[in-house]
C-alpha cells in the first residue's frame, strides 16, 4: 500500500504543484482540465448513447403502417441518402432531398413556426392581462 | 501532450467507456461517471457564474465604494438596485416572506413579455407570412415561364412557380390542420388532410437529420478515443518529444482493465446460462 | 417460431453491437467520401470569402458538450478560416457550458495557426494569435434574450469585461466597436432555443446578416427562416461542417467523420427495411391464421 502511494505521489507530485499554483479563476489549468477531460467526455458520451437507441428505434418502431407513415419513411430515407455518392443517381437524390427540404419541409415547418409564434404571443398577452398567473407560484 | 495531461486524457477515455457500458447494462462504473459529471458541472457552473457574471457585472461596478457606506459612495450606486431586486428572489425559501419574491418575478416576466409580444409577432409570424405571400406574386406576363421555369422545366428547381405553389398550399393546409375551432369535416377536413401530409414530410425530413445527428455523436467519441490512442502510441502527425514508455504502460493498463471486465461479464453470462439449463 | 419472429424479438444489444462494429471498422478503413456541396452552407462560405481583411465576424458558441460532435467542427472550420483571412473574431458563449468549449477552440486553433498552410491554392503564413488583436472572447452571461438585446445597444453593457476579466475597452480590436453595426455578420452555432433568440431578438431587431450552424436535430426546423431570408445561410449537422471544411479546403474531423456516417446510415436504412419486412411478414401470417 505504502509502495503504491509513494509511486502515486512521485507521479503526481509535479502535477499537483503544476495545477494548484497557476493563474487564478478561469485560466487555472485544473479548472480547464476538469472541463476538458471530465465534463466534456462524459456529457458527450451520454448523448451519444442516443445513437444506439435511434438504431434500435429504427429497427422496431419505424413501420410503413399507412400512407402517412409511408410518407414519413420515404422523406426520412431520402434525407438520409442525400449525400451518399455510392447509390445510383446520387445527384438526382441530392437534388430531390434538397427540394424536399426547401419546399414541402419548409411549408410544414413554417406552419409550425407560425403556430408556435401565435402561441407565444397569446401566452404573453394572457400574462399581461393577468389571466395567466401560474408563474407567480401557486395562487 | 505532456504526461500529466495524458493521464487526464486517459481518465477521459475511461469515463467514456464507463458511460458506454450502460448500453450493456447498468453498472457501478456508469454510476460513477454519472455522479461525477453532476458534481463537476455544478462546480463548473458556480465558477463560470461568479467570474463571468456576478464579479464583472455587479461587484466590479461597485468596487470603488465601501461596505460601511453600503456602497452608496461608489461612482455607479444605481447598480445596487438590481442587486437588491435579485436578492429578493431568495425569499422564496422562506414560508412567511415568499411573497417578496413575487415582485422581482413579476418584473422579469413583465420585461420578458414586453419584449416577446412585438418581436415574436414581427419575426416569427409577420415575416414568415410576408415570405409566403411573396411566393404567390405570379408573373402574369409569362405564365408558363413562371410555373415551369424560364430555362426548361425542372420539377426539382426550388424557385419555380410549382414549388412556390406547393409551399403556399402546404403551409395554409398545415395551418388549417392546427386550427381546431372548426370541425375537420367536408372541404375543411380535406384541406386538413393535405396539411397533415405536408407535416409528415416535414417530420420525416427531421427524422432523417436526427439520424445523422445521433450517429455523429457516436463518431465523435470514436475520434476522441482514437486520438488518445495515437498519443499513447506516439502515432500522431507530430511526434511527441517527451514520449516515454509510461505512455504505453498506461495505455495497456487501460486496455487490460477493459478487456478483463468484458471477459468477466462473458464468464458470468455463460455461467448464468448453464445454471438456467440445469434448472 | 419463424425466422421473422425471431428477428423481431432480437435483443436490442445485438443491434447496438452491430452498429458499433460497423462504425469502428469503417473508421479505420482508409477511403475518401466526396462531399456534395449545398447552397445553404455555400452561402456562408461565400460571405466569409467576400469580407475584406480586418472585418469583424461574430461567432456565438451556443452549445454544450452534448452536441459538440456536430458543432465543434463547424467552430474550428469557421474560426480558423477567419483567422487565415486576417478577419477578427468576437466570440461569445450564451449556453452555460459553452465558455469552456470556446476556450478550448481558441487554444487549439491558436496552436495550429503557427504553422504555414495552403488552402485552396493560397499559401497562408503561420502567425501568433493574440487576444485582443485577433479575437475577443467575451464569455458567458445568463438570460440570452437580454444579452442579445443588450449587445445591440453596446457590447459593454452585458460584457464590461471579457472572459478573462480584462476590461473590453482595453482590447485593441474593440476600440470603436460599439454594437452590431460595427460587425460584418453573426454566426450562431447553436443546439437549443438560443437560435430562436438570435432570430427574434437579434436579427429581427437589429437586422445584421445572420448565419446558423445547427445540430442535425434542429436543422429542418430552421428552413422557414432560410426561405424567408431572415437567415442568409445555414449549416446542418455533421454534413454542414464537412461542407464548410471542403469549401475552405481544410479537412478536419467532420470530413473524417463522413466516411463513418455513410455506412452507419446504410445500417440504419437496413434496420428500417428489415423491421418493415418482419412487420409485413408477421402481419400477413396473422392474417392467414385469422382468415
Amino acid at each position: 500500500m505504502t509502495l503504491v502511494l509513494s509511486v502515486l505521489v512521485i507521479i503526481f507530485d509535479n502535477a499537483w504543484a503544476f495545477y494548484f499554483y497557476t493563474a487564478e479563476g478561469l485560466e487555472n489549468s485544473m479548472f480547464r482540465t476538469f472541463f476538458d477531460y471530465v465534463m466534456m467526455p462524459i456529457l458527450a458520451t451520454m448523448f451519444s448513447l442516443l445513437a444506439f437507441f435511434i438504431a434500435s428505434a429504427a429497427y422496431r418502431a419505424f413501420r410503413a403502417r399507412n400512407i402517412l407513415s409511408s410518407l414519413l419513411l420515404v422523406a426520412a430515407l431520402l434525407v438520409m441518402m442525400r449525400f451518399n455518392p455510392w447509390i445510383p443517381g446520387a445527384d438526382q437524390v441530392a437534388a430531390a432531398s434538397s427540394w424536399l427540404m426547401n419546399v414541402p419541409n419548409l411549408a410544414a415547418q413554417r406552419a409550425i413556426v407560425i403556430g408556435v409564434g401565435l402561441g407565444m404571443v397569446a401566452t404573453a398577452l394572457k400574462v399581461v392581462l393577468g389571466i395567466e398567473r401560474s408563474y407567480m407560484g401557486k395562487g | 501532450m505532456d504526461f500529466t495531461t495524458f493521464l487526464w486524457a486517459t481518465f477521459g477515455v475511461f469515463v467514456t467507456l464507463a458511460t458506454f457500458s450502460f448500453l450493456y447494462k447498468d453498472n457501478p462504473f456508469y454510476k460513477f461517471a454519472e455522479h461525477l459529471v453532476v458534481g463537476v458541472s455544478a462546480g463548473y457552473f458556480v465558477i463560470i457564474l461568479w467570474h463571468n457574471s456576478l464579479k464583472p457585472n455587479l461587484f466590479a461596478r461597485l468596487a470603488d465604494g465601501d461596505w460601511f457606506y453600503l456602497w452608496l459612495n461608489s461612482t455607479q450606486p444605481w447598480y445596487l438596485i438590481p442587486a437588491i431586486i435579485g436578492a429578493m428572489m431568495w425569499t422564496r425559501f422562506s414560508k412567511d416572506y415568499a411573497w417578496v419574491s413575487r415582485y422581482p418575478m413579476a418584473m422579469y416576466i413583465g420585461i420578458a413579455t414586453g419584449m416577446a409580444i412585438p418581436l415574436e409577432m414581427a419575426n416569427r409570424i409577420n415575416k414568415q407570412l410576408y415570405a409566403t405571400m411573396q411566393l404567390v406574386k405570379i408573373d402574369t406576363t409569362d405564365l408558363s415561364g413562371y410555373f415551369f421555369g424560364y430555362g426548361g422545366f425542372n420539377l426539382l428547381d426550388i424557385s419555380n412557380g410549382v414549388s412556390n405553389m406547393i409551399v403556399f398550399v402546404g403551409m395554409i393546409t398545415a395551418l388549417i390542420y392546427f386550427f381546431f375551432s372548426k370541425a375537420h369535416t367536408g372541404w375543411f377536413g380535406k384541406m386538413a388532410k393535405v396539411g397533415i401530409w405536408t407535416l409528415m414530410i416535414g417530420f420525416g425530413a427531421s427524422f432523417g437529420f436526427t439520424v445523422m445527428a445521433r450517429i455523429s455523436l457516436f463518431i465523435q467519441r470514436i475520434q476522441d478515443v482514437d486520438s488518445w490512442g495515437r498519443v499513447a502510441l506516439n502515432a500522431g502527425v507530430t511526434p511527441n518529444p517527451n514520449y516515454n514508455n509510461w505512455y504505453q504502460l498506461v495505455f495497456w493498463a487501460l486496455i487490460v482493465f477493459v478487456l478483463g471486465y468484458i471477459i468477466r461479464e462473458i464468464m458470468m453470462f455463460i455461467k448464468s446460462k448453464s445454471v438456467k439449463a440445469e434448472t | 417460431m419463424g425466422v421473422f419472429e425471431k428477428l423481431m424479438k432480437l435483443d436490442r444489444r445485438w443491434v447496438f453491437l452491430f452498429l458499433v462494429v460497423v462504425c469502428v471498422v469503417t473508421y479505420y478503413i482508409d477511403y475518401d467520401v466526396p462531399i456534395l456541396p449545398e447552397d445553404e452552407s455555400r452561402k456562408l462560405y461565400d460571405f466569409i470569402d467576400s469580407l475584406p481583411p480586418g472585418d469583424i465576424v461574430f461567432v456565438a458558441i451556443d452549445y454544450d458538450p452534448n452536441s459538440m460532435a456536430e458543432l465543434h467542427p463547424m467552430t474550428y472550420a469557421i474560426v480558423e478560416d477567419c483567422w487565415r483571412r486576417d478577419l477578427k473574431v468576437i466570440i461569445t458563449a450564451l449556453s452555460q457550458n459553452g465558455p469552456g468549449m470556446a476556450d478550448q477552440v481558441i487554444r487549439d486553433i491558436s496552436d495550429s495557426m503557427t504553422v504555414d498552410r495552403t488552402y485552396n491554392g493560397v499559401e497562408y503564413k503561420g502567425r501568433e494569435i493574440a487576444n485582443g488583436i485577433d479575437y475577443a472572447f467575451l464569455g458567458y452571461k445568463p438570460y440570452y434574450t437580454l444579452v442579445i438585446l443588450g449587445m445591440g445597444q453596446d457590447f459593454r453593457l452585458p460584457f464590461p469585461t471579457d472572459y478573462y476579466g480584462t476590461p473590453i475597452d482595453s482590447l485593441p480590436m474593440m476600440q470603436g466597436v460599439i454594437n452590431y453595426d460595427n460587425i460584418a455578420c453573426v454566426i450562431s452555432l447553436s443546439s437549443g432555443t438560443i437560435s430562436d433568440g438570435w432570430i427574434s431578438y437579434g436579427q429581427g431587431r437589429f437586422g445584421f446578416p445572420m448565419f446558423f450552424g445547427l445540430t442535425g436535430v434542429m436543422t429542418a426546423q430552421y428552413y422557414p427562416y432560410y426561405g424567408s431570408g431572415q437567415l442568409r445561410g445555414l449549416m446542418g449537422g455533421m454534413l454542414g461542417a464537412a461542407q464548410y471544411e471542403s469549401y475552405a479546403d481544410n479537412p478536419g474531423r467532420a470530413m473524417d467523420a463522413m466516411k463513418v456516417q455513410l455506412p452507419a446510415h446504410l445500417v440504419i436504412i437496413f434496420f428500417i427495411i428489415m423491421g418493415n419486412i418482419g412487420y409485413f411478414a408477421s402481419k400477413s401470417k396473422k392474417f392467414e391464421e385469422v382468415g
